[in-house]
Formats: C-alpha cells, sequence, structure tokens
C-alpha cells in the first residue's frame, strides 16, 4: 500500500543530509530527519505482518491467489469497474485494518475519527 | 531576464531592499526608505518579504508578495498571477472580509516583477498553536463564529466586479484530483473507493460564488485576543460552490491533533453553520459539506503525492518533502472515517 518514498530513499537521503549537516542545523529539519528514520524501523518491523495478513483478506475477497503488489492493483481495478464495492462489509474491513496497519508506521501519532477493526488480532 | 539583471539573481535580497527603498515614499505618507528587510518564507518560488518603511511619521510595517525565480520546485501551477490576487484582496476587503489591506499593486517601472505590497497584520498562523495553545484559548471562543461570518462575507462579493476566475464546480474539482492521482500514482484500493463514494454523492449544481480556495487553520492570521484577523493565502480562489470552502476548512490535517473540534480544530460545525446563516449566508447541508470535505481530503492525499513526486524526480533533494509522502495514510484513513460516518 506504499507508494513512496521507498526505505532506501529514505534512508539515503536521510543520512546524506545529516553527514552534511552542520553542526548549528536547526532543530526543525534534525526532528524531520529523525522521524525519516523512525518511518523506516517501523516499516521493517511491522510491515511483513500487516502486508501477510492484507494477502490473506484480499485472496477472500477476491477469490485469487498473488502476492500483495498484484492483489493490490486487482483490489484497485475492481473497486474502479465497481466489480467489488468499498461499501462491502468485508471489503471496507479490509480497507480499514489496511489503512491503519500503514499509519501505524507512517504516522503512529496522527488522531483520527475512524474505529479500529472490531477484532484486533490482525 | 535575468541576463539583464545579473544583481537580482546573485543577492535578491540587495535588489529588493533597493527597489522598495526607491518606493519608500508610495508606500508610506513621508517615507523615506525601507528598515529591516527579512525574507518570511523560503522555498517556493512566491516570496514573501517583511520590512518597514521609515521616515517622517512612524514607522509602517509591511509585507512585500512577490513571484522572484528559482527556489523549490512548484507543487501547483495553478496559483492566481499576483496581480489578480491583489484585485481579490481589494474586493474582499470592500466586502468586509479581514484582509491585509493592499497598498500598492505593482507596476513595471518599481522594477519588482510580479509583485504586490499590503499592510503586515500582526497575529499567529501556526495552526497547531491556534488549535491547542492555551494563550490561543480566548482565540478559539470567538474563532468559528468569525470564521463563518467571514465566509458568509466572501460568497457574498459580487462575481461581476471581480478579474476573470475560473469556474470550478464539484464535477470540475473531482476530475482534476482524480486524473492528477492517476497521473502520480499506482492505482490505490482506498483511493479508488473514495471516488466512487464521492461520484455517489456529488451534489446538484449551484450558482458559483467567489470561493478562497484555501480558507483553513495555517491561512488565518489569528491575534490571541481578538481572534480572526486576517485571512491569507487566496492564490487558489475561484469560482464555485460555496461549500467548498467550508469542507475544506473542516479536513482532519487542518485540525493538527484536536480532531472532535470539527472546524479547523477550534469550534463545532453547527458554530461554523449558525455564524454563516446569521451574517447573510445560505449554509448548505451538512452532507454537502462532508462531500467537500471529502474532497479537500482527496486533495491534500494527492498534494502529498506531488510532493513527493517532486523529490523522486530529482527537483527538490529535500527529506522534508520526502516524507510527506508518508502523510498519504492519514488522508487514507480520513477518507474511509468519512465513508464510514455515511454508511
Amino acid at each position: 500500500m506504499i507508494e513512496g518514498p521507498r526505505k532506501d530513499e529514505l534512508l539515503a537521503a536521510t543520512t546524506a543530509w545529516l553527514e552534511g549537516a552542520p553542526t548549528s542545523a536547526d532543530s526543525f529539519h534534525r526532528k524531520v530527519a529523525a522521524n525519516a528514520l523512525g518511518v523506516v524501523s517501523r516499516e521493517l518491523a511491522q510491515w511483513p505482518v500487516a502486508e501477510a495478513a492484507a494477502v490473506t483478506r484480499m485472496q477472500t475477497i477476491l477469490g485469487r491467489d498473488g502476492d500483495y503488489e498484484t492483489l493490490n492493483a486487482a483490489l484497485a481495478e475492481a473497486l474502479r469497474d465497481g466489480s467489488v464495492s468499498g461499501e462491502d462489509p468485508a471489503v471496507f474491513d479490509h480497507l480499514r485494518r489496511l489503512a491503519l496497519d500503514t499509519l501505524a508506521i507512517d504516522q503512529p501519532r496522527y488522531r483520527h475519527e475512524l474505529a479500529a477493526p472490531k477484532d484486533t488480532q490482525s | 531576464m535575468s541576463a539583464s539583471q545579473p544583481a537580482s539573481a546573485s543577492d535578491p535580497a540587495a535588489h529588493v531592499q533597493a527597489r522598495l527603498d526607491a518606493l519608500a515614499s508610495a508606500l508610506a505618507p513621508g517615507g523615506a526608505r525601507v528598515a529591516g528587510l527579512r525574507r518570511l518564507t523560503g522555498g517556493a518560488s512566491l516570496e514573501t518579504w517583511a520590512f518597514d518603511v521609515e521616515g517622517a511619521g512612524r514607522p509602517r510595517p509591511l509585507i512585500l508578495r512577490r513571484r522572484g525565480g528559482g527556489g523549490e520546485a512548484e507543487v501547483f501551477e495553478t496559483s492566481l498571477p499576483l496581480p489578480v490576487e491583489a484585485q481579490l484582496l481589494k474586493a474582499a476587503e470592500e466586502g468586509g472580509v479581514p484582509v491585509a489591506r493592499l497598498i500598492r499593486d505593482c507596476v513595471e517601472a518599481d522594477g519588482l516583477g510580479e509583485a504586490y505590497v499590503v499592510e503586515r497584520v500582526t497575529g499567529d498562523t501556526l495552526g497547531r498553536r491556534i488549535a491547542a495553545d492555551p494563550s490561543f484559548a480566548l482565540a478559539r471562543e470567538t474563532l468559528g463564529r468569525q470564521c463563518g461570518e467571514t465566509l458568509a462575507k466572501i460568497h457574498a462579493v459580487d462575481p461581476a466586479g471581480l478579474p476573470p476566475l475560473e469556474v470550478q464546480d464539484a464535477r470540475a474539482v473531482l476530475d482534476r484530483y482524480a486524473d492528477i492521482y492517476r497521473k502520480s500514482s499506482s492505482p490505490r484500493p482506498v483511493m479508488e473507493a473514495a471516488l466512487k463514494w464521492m461520484e455517489a454523492r456529488l451534489p446538484e449544481p449551484v450558482a458559483p460564488r467567489l470561493v478562497h480556495g484555501d480558507f483553513r487553520n495555517g491561512n488565518l492570521m489569528v491575534d490571541p485576543e481578538r481572534g480572526l484577523a486576517a485571512v491569507l493565502d487566496w492564490e487558489l480562489a475561484h469560482l464555485g460552490d460555496p461549500a467548498e470552502d467550508l469542507g475544506w476548512l473542516c479536513v482532519n490535517s487542518w485540525r493538527f491533533g484536536v480532531t472532535h473540534r470539527v472546524v479547523g480544530g477550534f469550534a463545532d460545525l453547527e458554530v461554523l453553520l449558525d455564524a454563516y446563516r446569521d451574517a447573510g449566508g445560505e449554509p448548505p447541508s451538512v452532507e454537502r459539506v462532508r462531500f467537500w470535505q471529502a474532497v479537500g481530503t482527496f486533495k491534500w492525499a494527492v498534494v502529498t503525492m506531488m510532493m513527493y513526486r517532486t523529490f523522486a524526480s530529482g527537483a527538490s533533494a529535500s527529506v522534508e518533502r520526502a516524507v510527506i509522502g508518508r502523510r498519504l495514510s492519514e488522508c487514507e484513513v480520513d477518507l474511509l472515517a468519512l465513508m464510514e460516518a455515511s454508511r
């Protein structure tokens, strides 16, 4: 579900900046750099489990096998052409879990109004 | 142009200082020179400078807005030309909208390029502080009402007296951002589901009114005691559905963590709509506001994609630009929350 930046882009850009930064570099950009590395750490720790769960859910919704990228693209296409509906409870449940798992990696402190999934084992 | 003006390219501050010094008497009665010139915004090609005109009277605090060259890569190429923005500021002020008063709509002979000068209004624009800091508690008590009144006044401005502006109804706005999304990203299930949700709720067209286009916490100059002091950043103004402004103001990204205060993190929707009605506006239905809130959330999602693209394409090397791509997940969660609330 992650479009970009990729882990390697974040690490390369952040490392390059930290290496070149004068010691007086302002704290705002230091925080931005630290946040970028936090995203990478969380992605490494949390994404494999979230991705596997998403694959299982999408296999059930679409009734076919495939890896995450293939199934995710197929689901997007099915939502676009109307053969799958976002109002379908199973589909919405998948979107909710995927969005919340991704947010937990990208911006874990973001406050929002989307309810947690009914059973929280994924 | 840069070839004939090497000075402006190598040292924009010296160039701006010299040009403003020459204009001092036109910018303030008895004005003789310009002091304290400083650049307020880095990055974007639209420059903002603060300065004071000194001379016979009291120093006059002013702001110069100017289209410079270079700088950080632009995200949108849709910003209004500054002379059009200057005319809008004048029309809005005549309509009773709190804005920074226009002092000079610069002409070519001023040597500043595309530019205008306005009064410098005191206050704060920092969204997080306005939504949550104790020093703005008093302002928050009135800000929701003031926003409702102000939006009603903006939407009451007669379009016939305005410079030509693009008409963008719900269909046009949705199509524009759907198109940018498809060009900027591989297909995403939440974005596709959100598009379907919005398509199914496309509101009936209304007679186009002046729409500010970026009326949100962060673009409002707020005084800690008196509340709304000026509405800033008119460069996305257009003609369209007034509910667009109300919905955009409610987008969760502009609540700065104070999520239960739907309006900019400082007021409830009821307060905004009541004030809008009391000031003579015809308040849209809550469903219509929610529709535009979803469009606004979708739009911000697309902006995060485009900011990441400027990094990925090599146009910007900024880590800040890169990580904004990871705020897309905030928008997707907010879109799902809106979809769920309507089920």
